[in-house]
């Protein structure tokens, strides 16, 4: 290849693929909503961060991807690649300023082009500085992508924490508030975003520590390893002891909005603790494992509310009725879809979540199920006159479900059953062929997920007090698959992660909500790329890889 | 029902390699221990002391067999990592894991060299000699079939042809002409 062209040829390349995303991204009006939470006070907005955070990853993936990698050539192209994407923006806003665009894309506001895209500088002027600014953020970017990795690692971390600070604050203010001297809160946040000193204490702060983990981390890890076994213990109980503590009293020194994003991943981490047996261990695709969770909720709705039988129990006499109905579901929609496999048991699955949904829907039966106006007064949990009613105390209920399935499938995990699901996962025919009876087996993952499904669904059901079939949709069976793979398929820790990740965050970003789903398949697709194992992969395959390079190493 | 057949003591190997690549070595064979458990349901979540004495016991089998086969040191390794050979010798040793009365293995040299072949017979024929079990061997390289088998049956388009011992299989006639071709079986007479 000729040298001449290496000098731009990468960065136009990545800079047209980057300039179009970012095009959509402000057509689809995602800008402008996030423009409305401040990240750092006065200074940026999270619509400009996420802004800022694309270009200066286009232009890093521009100066990675050049070859040779030498000094120059990879700043050249990364400035091509600024200025590339810029060029798109600037189109747009050509565009914009002659053809009304709001006919097809409502969200190509007057604000949008000609201020937010601009960073305010209306009229050519803002072009110009649009233009310069993809200059120099290519320029900054190439001078960055030469540095050495641990300063890019420091950089990067400190930065992208500080953004989150930023984006997080509605995590971050009531824990201040309610734990720490207000001194702190009012160093830190403003009523809308970081203070300028708050970003860059954070800043400092976690550069900090990363740098003194980097001297001190392998001390410290083989310290740790040089314990005796009996100390390791010791220690490992006292983490335990206060995770455990911690999580005890999180609900009262966070609030009550924490509380209740607390419980709506909790409920998730049941369900996906359950599809995780289900799809993670033994390896049965369920789309329409939504249909547990509602089985779960409205028996208890019909065996606890006065509205329609009228037996008016307590919730606790109707956790295990409605388990045991779960349970029983699961395995009669086993029996049918026992033959099949991959694509087909998906779509079977699928179509009995829907079934259910209708079910529960129809007219027909609104005198047994409520119809769409589903069925209220649902019972709270009492013990001894004290009533779970909030989500604070609700949140008790939940651990305790949480921790109990979490038992479940760790000794179920490495149990003979726990293998034999995995074999089946792994080659049916040859788990056949090694003894393993099919139909049981199968039958036994469908039931225990869905028995944790059901448990999700009373506790679901009791919390909001009425239950209605739109919350029993296809898209909850799908967010759990989700959080599942994100997190890890076939790791406990992993659904945990995955949940907080992908249920709790978009809670706390109610920014989010419209677009939920479209950053679910960018999470999706970024993390099938660069970590298809998940956030915390099963301890197997991390072991492994440890004593597969160990073994390399030798040989 | 094949999960059936395993409990009557038949157990096998496949011509193409067939572990479940995303278990360790050692979960492998347990798998293969599967009929032999007894742990149930409720026993494994309460984890009751007859369920921990059999996980022990097997983990100690397991530990046993892949020793016999040679891969103790691998036993946490993904199967799926693990070089040609010791795979091979991995399923050998998931199948013993049933505890088979017969043992069958179908091309158990496919794809290997002359060395690797030869350590193969031997290893079979250790496999009769330290555990007394049946071997049925599908095969259809000439070393390997006349060096290890005491009783060979031929088979012409799925029909049987012949069945004796080596050296009398070796000068039947419809073998060689199956085989060889008709003027071979005229100049070995």
């Amino acid at each position: 290849m000729e040298p001449i062209r290496a000098i731009w040829r990468y960065g136009i390349k990545i800079g047209i693929v980057g300039g179009i995303v970012l095009v959509l991204m402000a057509l689809i009006g995602m800008i402008e909503v996030f423009t409305q939470r401040q990240v750092v006070a006065d200074i940026i907005s999270m619509g400009h961060t996420l802004y800022l955070a694309a270009g200066l990853f286009i232009c890093y993936m521009a100066a990675r991807r050049t070859t040779p990698a030498k000094p120059l050539w990879v700043i050249s192209n990364s400035i091509f690649a600024g200025l590339t994407t810029a060029f798109f923006l600037v189109l747009l806003i050509i565009l914009g300023r002659n053809v009304n665009l709001r006919m097809m894309f409502i969200n190509a506001s007057d604000l949008l082009l000609n201020n937010l895209l601009t960073f305010g500088v209306q009229g050519n002027n803002g072009l110009r500085l649009l233009l310069i600014a993809g200059m120099v953020t290519g320029l900054i970017t190439g001078f960055f992508y030469l540095l050495p990795k641990i300063v890019r690692t420091v950089i990067l971390w400190s930065l992208a924490g500080s953004a989150f600070a930023g984006v997080l604050q509605e995590l971050i203010r009531p824990i201040l508030a309610n734990n720490f001297p207000d001194a702190i809160s009012e160093w830190l946040l403003t009523s809308d975003g970081l203070t300028v000193k708050g970003a860059i204490s954070i800043f400092i702060f976690i550069a900090l520590a990363i740098i003194s983990w980097s001297i001190k981390g392998d001390g410290i890890r083989q310290g740790w390893q040089g314990l005796p076994k009996k100390q390791q213990l010791t220690w490992r109980t006292i983490g335990t002891i206060t995770l455990l503590a911690i999580i005890l009293v999180a609900p009262w020194r966070l609030g009550l909005f924490m509380s209740e994003v607390m419980t709506i991943v909790g409920l998730y981490v049941l369900l996906g603790l359950g599809l995780n047996i289900v799809v993670g261990y033994a390896g049965l695709l369920d789309l329409g494992y939504v249909a547990f969770f509602a089985i779960g909720a409205y028996v208890t709705a019909l065996v606890t509310s006065p509205e329609i039988m009228n037996l008016n129990w307590s919730l606790w006499a109707a956790i295990p009725f409605a388990v045991f109905f779960g349970i029983l579901a699961g395995v009669l929609l086993g029996v049918p879809v026992l033959k099949m496999r991959g694509d087909y048991l998906a779509i079977a699955t699928m179509g009995f979540g829907e079934i259910i949904r209708l079910l529960v829907l129809s007219d027909a039966l609104r005198p047994f199920l409520g119809g769409s106006q589903g069925i209220g007064k649902i019972a709270k949990p009492q013990v001894l006159g004290f009533v779970f009613k909030g989500p604070q105390e609700i949140y008790y209920l939940i651990i305790a479900g949480c921790l109990l399935v979490i038992f479940v499938s760790w000794r179920l995990k490495d149990s003979r059953i726990g293998r034999a699901w995995k074999a089946m996962r792994e080659d049916e025919d040859v788990a056949q062929a090694m003894g393993i009876n099919l139909v049981s087996n199968k039958l036994l993952a469908f039931g225990t997920g869905a028995g944790f499904a059901a448990l999700s669904g009373v506790i679901f059901g009791s919390k909001i007090g009425s239950i209605y079939p739109h919350s029993f949709n296809i898209m909850v069976s799908i967010n759990i698959v989700c959080l599942i793979i994100f997190g890890g398929i076939g790791s406990i820790p992993g659904v945990i992660v995955g949940a907080a990740a992908l249920i709790g965050l978009p809670e706390l970003l109610r920014e989010f909500a419209e677009y939920r789903f479209l950053v679910y398949g960018i999470a999706l697709v970024v993390m099938m790329l660069i970590r298809p194992e998940g956030l915390w992969p099963e301890e197997v395959h991390k072991r492994e890889m440890h004593e597969g390079k160990a073994n390399g190493a030798t040989v | 029902m094949p999960d059936r057949i395993v409990r009557l003591g038949i157990a096998r190997t496949y011509q193409n390699i067939r572990l479940f690549p995303d278990l360790t070595a050692i979960e492998n064979v347990l798998v293969g221990m599967h009929v032999h458990l007894k742990s149930s349901y409720l026993g494994i979540i309460l984890n009751t002391p007859f369920v921990k004495r059999e996980e022990e016991e097997a983990e100690a089998e397991a530990n046993r067999l892949l020793k016999f086969v040679n891969l103790e040191t691998k036993a946490n390794m993904l199967s799926k990592h693990l070089p040609y050979g010791d795979q091979r010798r991995l399923e050998i040793a998931r199948a013993l894991a049933t505890r088979p009365k017969l043992l069958c293995l179908d091309e158990p040299t496919a794809g290997m060299n002359s060395g690797e072949t030869q350590a193969m017979c031997d290893f079979i024929q250790s496999l009769r000699d330290d555990l007394g079990i049946t071997i049925m061997l599908i095969e259809h390289q000439m070393r390997v079939v006349m060096g290890i088998s005491e009783i060979i049956t031929v088979l012409d388009y799925g029909k049987k042809l012949a069945e004796g011992t080596p050296d009398e299989i070796k000068r039947n006639p419809k073998v060689i002409e199956a085989y060889l071709g008709q003027g071979s079986a005229a100049q070995a007479h």
